[in-house]
């Protein structure tokens, strides 16, 4: 942020020489600064007040602007799944996907690549096609890489749990189970540490 | 690593696969005879059968009529979409390694075979139980030191038959093959009742269109087109056949129906259906003069016998109306209905061969395989058809299911025709 050094651009309120309609006998006398010092103060003062201004301002855009980040982020992340997703669906594949299951891609010599239930450790060294990678396909028909299906398993029986819960809670209780979040964690919790 | 206990879409389907089974297994009394007769001797002990067949409802059957009687099965499938999961499940399920799912690769087939050769304890095949001749072909090329061990194969279709006679002729086969196909309870059930019930199957799940009154035309009147004709008839169609063989053409005469040629025939006809095992049966000249709306289709063994890519080609349009029915529109105006593109109709829109048939086919199988086992060393090297004595056991084992009653001859009438008791009842050449 620049500084402003110059005194004139302090904006001092306007003198008038007749307040109220009283002639003041010596306006200069009466506007007259006591010390250069006062200028330089309230410049500094006004230069301080704009930092802070435009920090606060900062700090509240930048969170903003972080939050756009994020989400232009998420939002990548959301194509990009939804592109892989497609991709996945879209390679060649002779079977009838079915979700639970977990499915290998590999690459033809062709380049066309293709989705097939032998897994690189079924095929061993006579693996005739390059192996691309392996992914759960889910009952949402998106697709979870290998590495990551313990992960998504953990969070699929917390949903199972709670869902379990509320319907344990039987029909009359369904919306204020609904609204009781605080017994579903407790019951979660309670359930995790057992 | 080793290989896995076995490879199915969906072991979960095997619940419904063993619903599936039992309800085969009434309709296949050929099989369970067997399984009454010879499986308190487990006749197959030590036998260690890789079997190479589509993996069906059907086919399960059979695989359990092998293991009751004492064999060791491994399973896979000869073609790359007939298997049907849930049957494979449910036999994966009872420990059997099968190796088949809808859909494979050309790769995963190869694969799936290969899995069937070396069982469990590490001994590999002693017996080959094939349908087309790729386990043959692959044991023979791939696997040659297994040969030696191999008491017998036995070969389930023509295509299979074609290739050990051109193998036999080479000089390259060398285990004793035991041809299936041409079992009289074999060629001539399965092919003529087979496709007399799936033919109109085929046509009726696919158009729903009113037979009676119609005019069909049925090219070639060998087993399958005699199957056909009699089907259509009726169901109240005007048959229309065409031949190029003056005996079958005299027989479909004598039977009452109309020879004639397809170029005489077509304007007239609403339906056509190939069964000759010939190609271009059906051409673009024919399609162009036929009637709005004709329905076209092919149940004979390859997909060549219907110009489908002439249609492809000069049509207007083509819109396909559910899987496996294409209505095609002619720049004429007019339209043709083409089923399953031109492939077997009774695979492609209904559900190929009935159980009851199945059973002929695959009893003759399972003595196949009995006579190949336990007389081993009276089969040289060489492709021989199963007895005639055998053929009869098969036909036999399903009499009692359907009633039927059969005369016994008193030794005078014995005497008389010079034939025994118990059979076999017919000299080699005799026709059926």
């Amino acid at each position: 942020m620049e500084k402003p050094t110059d005194m004139s651009a302090v904006a001092l309120v306007e003198t008038n020489a007749k307040p109220l309609g009283l002639q003041l006998v010596n306006s200069y006398m009466t506007n007259k600064k006591s010390s250069p010092q006062d200028l330089v103060e309230l410049a500094h003062q006004v230069s301080k007040a704009d930092e802070f201004v435009r920090a606060n301002a900062g700090n509240k855009l930048s969170l903003i602007a972080e939050q756009i980040k994020y989400l232009q982020e998420q939002a990548r992340k959301v194509l990009e799944e939804a592109k892989k997703d497609a991709d996945l669906h879209h390679a060649a594949c002779n079977i009838v996907k079915k979700p639970g299951t977990t499915y290998n891609l590999y690459k033809r010599e062709s380049g066309q690549a293709y989705l097939s239930i032998l897994s690189p450790e079924e095929w061993g060294p006579a693996c005739p096609h390059e192996y691309v990678g392996s992914w759960r396909l889910e009952f949402d028909q998106s697709w979870t890489p290998l590495k990551d299906v313990e992960r998504r398993d953990q969070e699929n029986l917390m949903v199972t749990k709670v869902l379990d819960h509320q319907l344990a809670l039987g029909e009359s209780d369904f919306f204020s189970g609904l609204t009781g979040e605080k017994a579903n964690v407790q019951a979660l919790t309670a359930e995790q540490k057992s | 690593m080793s290989k896995p206990q076995y490879k199915v879409a969906d072991i979960s389907l095997a619940e419904w696969g063993r619903k599936a089974i039992e309800l085969a297994e009434n309709e296949m009394p050929g099989l369970m005879m067997l399984r009454k007769v010879y499986g308190p001797k487990k006749v197959l002990k030590g036998a260690r059968i890789a079997g190479c067949l589509h993996m069906t409802v059907q086919t399960a059957v059979l695989i359990e009529t092998l293991t009751e009687l004492g064999a060791e099965v491994q399973w896979s499938s000869c073609n790359i979409f007939s298997t049907q999961d849930h049957a494979a499940a449910a036999i994966a399920k009872t420990g059997v390694p099968v190796y088949a799912w809808k859909g494979e690769t050309d790769e995963e087939y190869l694969w799936c075979i290969d899995q069937t050769l070396v069982f469990a304890d590490g001994k590999p095949l002693n017996m080959i139980l094939d349908d087309g001749g790729d386990l043959t072909n692959l044991v023979h090329t791939k696997y040659p030191q297994y040969l030696k061990d191999i008491r017998g194969l036995s070969e389930e279709t023509t295509t299979g038959v074609h290739n050990l006679a051109k193998m036999m002729a080479k000089g390259e086969l060398k285990v004793p093959a035991m041809n299936v196909n041409d079992s009289v309870t074999k060629s001539k059930f399965d092919n003529l009742y087979g496709c007399r019930e799936s033919l109109v199957d085929g046509i009726k799940r696919a158009t729903d269109v009113m037979l009676a009154g119609k005019v069909a035309v049925v090219a070639g009147y060998g087993d399958v087109g005699k199957g056909c004709a009699q089907a259509l008839r009726a169901f109240g169609s005007r048959v229309i056949i065409t031949e190029i063989d003056p005996i079958n053409a005299l027989q479909a005469a004598m039977e009452g129906y109309e020879v004639t040629t397809m170029d005489h025939a077509v304007q007239e006809a609403h339906i056509f259906v190939t069964s000759t095992g010939c190609a271009d049966v059906l051409t673009g000249e024919h399609f162009s003069q036929m009637q709005d709306d004709a329905i076209v289709c092919n149940i004979g063994h390859f997909d060549c016998e219907i110009q489908v890519k002439w249609l492809n080609e000069n049509c207007a349009s083509k819109d396909t109306i559910k899987p496996q029915v294409d209505r095609y529109t002619m720049k004429s105006g007019r339209h043709i209905i083409l089923l399953a593109e031109g492939r077997l109709v009774n695979l492609g829109c209904a559900m190929g061969h009935p159980s009851f048939v199945m059973s002929n086919s695959f009893s003759n199988q399972v003595l196949a395989q009995i006579e190949l086992w336990t007389k081993h060393g009276e089969y040289p090297i060489g492709v021989h058809l199963i007895s005639k004595k055998l053929d009869e056991e098969v036909a036999a084992a399903h009499l009692d299911k359907l009633g039927v009653v059969l005369t016994k001859l008193t030794s005078q009438q014995s005497e008389y025709l010079g034939i025994p008791v118990e059979g076999p009842f017919k000299p080699a050449i005799y026709r059926y």
